[in-house]
């Protein structure tokens, strides 16, 4: 670690003292005799960058406004805390599907294809004009259904539980969109193709409705997870959507996809013949954008006996490289503190937090969680330092001793939101004389 | 379900006592504060909370004119200044203004996810470190901890083809931020407390509320407003067994320790309106934990 470096870690714990000061919590005076140490290669499942990128703030807009100076803060956790590192994304299940229509399709009759009886249906008027909405609106007591076998269920007939507008719109205040009706069907009305009509509005005015089915009672559910919940630009982003049944083993009959990004720019998913997502990668430019970003698959499976519709869908980052760890690091461990200073390449100026979990070795031998440290400061492009400090009082309470390791390390940009690094076992702390 | 229930009990209890014994307790000057849901808030007091419950609360305190009631724009994302700044500048005041130095912090639904943003990103913002430190820690009602199916129908409602009104601002921020896998992202990478996660720095105690009870020969179906909970019972279809109307009981558990389901204490189930409303006992449950 170069001078410069080191007179920037003074900087950093002088102003960071000061701040911690100012809020009332204790805090330890450095002792820094730092040992140089690499951090250990990262694995498949961690998140790194190869390199950083220049932009400037003005090009990306700033989503939050983060403190400019200089803030660490630490906590002890209990020793039985079970620390997941497997970075595993989310899987978004489904058991419902959704259908677009216009409103003289309910004139006409629209064919609900399901799998279980008792759905739940949510009908909602699509657009931008809120008082046009609100007249768009379907009253439940307005439906009619017919079921397979033919039976007419007019108004609340074939319903086993409804709300009137109004009621549903004070549940929810501006949760629920402003035109949604929702309503459960009874059981007589039965599964297989059930036709939905609905009276008492004006069909021709072209307005849209978004049906959401939800088949609460059905075994069959669309499951999707991405590869990583954040990607880096032209990291290839993988997919994988699965039928999820107890009972029923389902083969895919069609799928279709998109990824949809924060604006809303929608970017369609090929799958080849064997439904797997031809390779899909997202730009530089487009991680710029602040947000999460939206995956929807449809998919239709057949169990031999039925076909089975489903849409499901879950979220992403997509983050841009502004920083990274460059690999450098330095330890200092003292009766005052266990210090890990790490340096970080600086891209793009902002504002970046390291954040780690500290382990240490107890009397039986045993690696066991001891505390958490975040540490944030605002660079300007170029090589910086962030340093975690785990104090000694917490790691002589915890009754732990070297080796030490720091897991879950992270760096984030925090005027971004942006996850730039997430390593599972980054830094192992051996005795230092 | 039932051990992380008694774990969380154990650790209040074990928190008290450390309080009493440990600490110049008896010194110390308590406040509560009372953080609002998903919305734009000018008068929280009595638009979302009703005075009577807030009055009712505040009567656990050795000095009832220690409390404050949150009015900040939950309507946005947890992080940015309208919400999480927001907050952060109104619980500093109060604790300056006051002297505070023992703060509880009573949350209702999206409101548990703002506060655990302060807690689990302390350098986010200066004032972080010096709210954290006053904090004895955080009771989270009916909290949305892992997000709800409704936000997700909500922003799938509004979803027509290539339109994207959702984007439009016909779905508020903090309705897509509680989509269920936007919560296990910001979970997984920015907040504390859920399952395979560092807990947050003060302790996050949840009340759960578990049924809807809507029918017109039952008075008990009044409170809080009759109407709202006919809308709720409706909703809960979208929803587990267990839910208040707008949240899974797995959601309102979903982060810290689990403190009390609503049948522990009431014979009367609380749904999502009633749990920040003087119903069932939940303002005595609230006020004693002063």
């Amino acid at each position: 670690m170069n001078k410069t470096i080191f007179k920037q870690l003074e900087t950093i714990w002088h102003k960071g003292t000061r701040g911690l000061l100012s809020a009332g919590l204790a805090s330890t005076m450095l002792v820094w005799g730092g040992t140089p140490v690499q951090l250990e290669p990262t694995r498949d499942a961690d998140l790194h960058a190869d390199r950083v990128i220049r932009t400037t703030a003005k090009a990306h807009p700033v989503a939050p406004a983060p403190s400019r100076e200089a803030v660490r803060f630490s906590w002890p956790i209990e020793r039985e805390t079970e620390i997941d590192l497997n970075y595993r994304s989310h899987e978004a299940t489904s058991k419902g599907f959704r259908l677009l229509v216009r409103g003289e399709d309910f004139r006409n009759g629209i064919a609900l294809p399901l799998e279980t009886s008792r759905a739940v249906i949510a009908i909602n008027a699509v657009g931008e004009d809120r008082v046009a909405l609100r007249e768009a609106a379907i009253d439940p007591h307005d439906v009619t259904l017919v079921a397979k076998n033919g039976t007419v269920f007019r108004g609340a007939e074939g319903l086993e539980k409804l709300a009137a507008l109004e009621d549903l719109q004070n549940a929810r205040k501006q949760q629920m969109p402003v035109a949604t009706t929702m309503f459960k069907l009874a059981g007589q009305v039965g599964s297989g193709e059930v036709m939905l009509f609905a009276d008492n509005m004006n069909h021709d005015r072209q307005d849209r409705y978004v049906i959401q089915v939800l088949e609460k009672h059905s075994d069959v559910a669309l499951g999707l997870r991405t590869g990583r919940d954040t990607y880096l630009p032209g990291e290839p982003i993988a997919l994988q959507a699965d039928w999820l049944s107890d009972t029923s083993t389902l083969t895919t009959v069609s799928l279709e996809g998109r990824i949809v990004s924060p604006t809303g720019k929608v970017h369609p998913l090929r799958f080849d013949a064997r439904n797997q997502l031809s390779p899909f990668t997202l730009s530089e430019r487009e991680a710029a954008i602040a947000g999460l970003w939206r995956v929807e698959v449809t998919a239709i499976g057949d169990d031999g006996v039925r076909k089975v519709r489903r849409d499901v869908a879950t979220a992403f980052a997509l983050t841009e490289p502004t920083a990274r760890f460059s690999g450098k690091a330095e330890v200092s461990l003292t009766k005052n503190a266990l210090v890990a200073g790490l340096e970080v390449e600086v891209g793009s100026a902002g504002r970046f937090e390291a954040r780690g979990i500290l382990f240490g070795t107890d009397a039986t031998g045993a690696m066991v969680p001891v505390a958490v440290a975040h540490a944030a400061d605002w660079f300007q492009p170029g090589q910086r330092l962030l340093a975690l400090h785990f104090d000694g009082e917490t790691l002589e309470q915890a009754a732990v001793g070297a080796p030490f390791e720091v897991r879950d390390l992270r760096l984030i940009h925090q005027d971004r939101l942006g996850l730039l690094h997430r390593q599972a076992q980054a830094l192992r702390v051996e005795a230092i004389d | 379900m039932f051990s992380r229930m008694l774990l969380g009990k154990l650790m209040r209890q074990l928190s008290l006592v450390f309080l009493f014994c440990c600490t110049p307790f008896l010194f110390a000057n308590t406040g509560v504060a009372f953080v609002h849901g998903t919305g734009s808030q000018t008068d929280a007091r009595n638009d979302y909370w009703t005075a009577e419950m807030i009055d009712s609360v505040r009567q656990g305190l050795p000095n009832a004119n220690n409390y404050t009631v949150i009015n900040c724009n939950f309507d946005k994302f947890m992080w940015e200044s309208a919400a999480a700044g927001c907050l952060a500048g109104q619980l500093l005041d109060f604790i300056n203004s006051k002297g505070i130095t023992d703060l509880v912090v009573i949350t209702h639904s999206n409101g548990g996810n703002v506060m655990r943003w302060i807690l689990s990103n302390p350098t986010f913002d200066a004032r972080y470190p010096q709210i954290i430190s006053k904090i004895r820690w955080v009771n989270a009602v009916a909290a949305s901890s892992l997000g709800t199916p409704l936000a997700d129908a909500a922003v799938a409602g509004n979803i027509f083809e290539q339109a994207v009104g959702w984007l439009l601002g016909y779905t508020s921020d903090a309705v897509k931020q509680q989509q269920v896998s936007w919560m296990a992202f910001y979970n997984a990478n920015y907040l504390y407390g859920t399952s395979g996660r560092p807990a947050t720095p003060v302790g996050f105690y949840s009340l759960i509320g578990t049924d809807v009870e809507s029918s017109p020969f039952d008075p008990d179906s009044y409170c809080g407003g009759y109407t709202l909970n006919v809308g709720l019972e409706v909703t809960q279809e979208w929803l587990d067994n267990c839910s208040d109307g707008f949240l899974d009981c797995s959601s309102q558990a979903g982060a810290g320790q689990v403190w009390l389901y609503d049948t522990q204490f009431s014979s009367e189930p609380l749904s999502h309106n009633q749990s920040r409303r003087k119903c069932f006992g939940v303002d005595v449950i609230l006020r004693n934990d002063l």
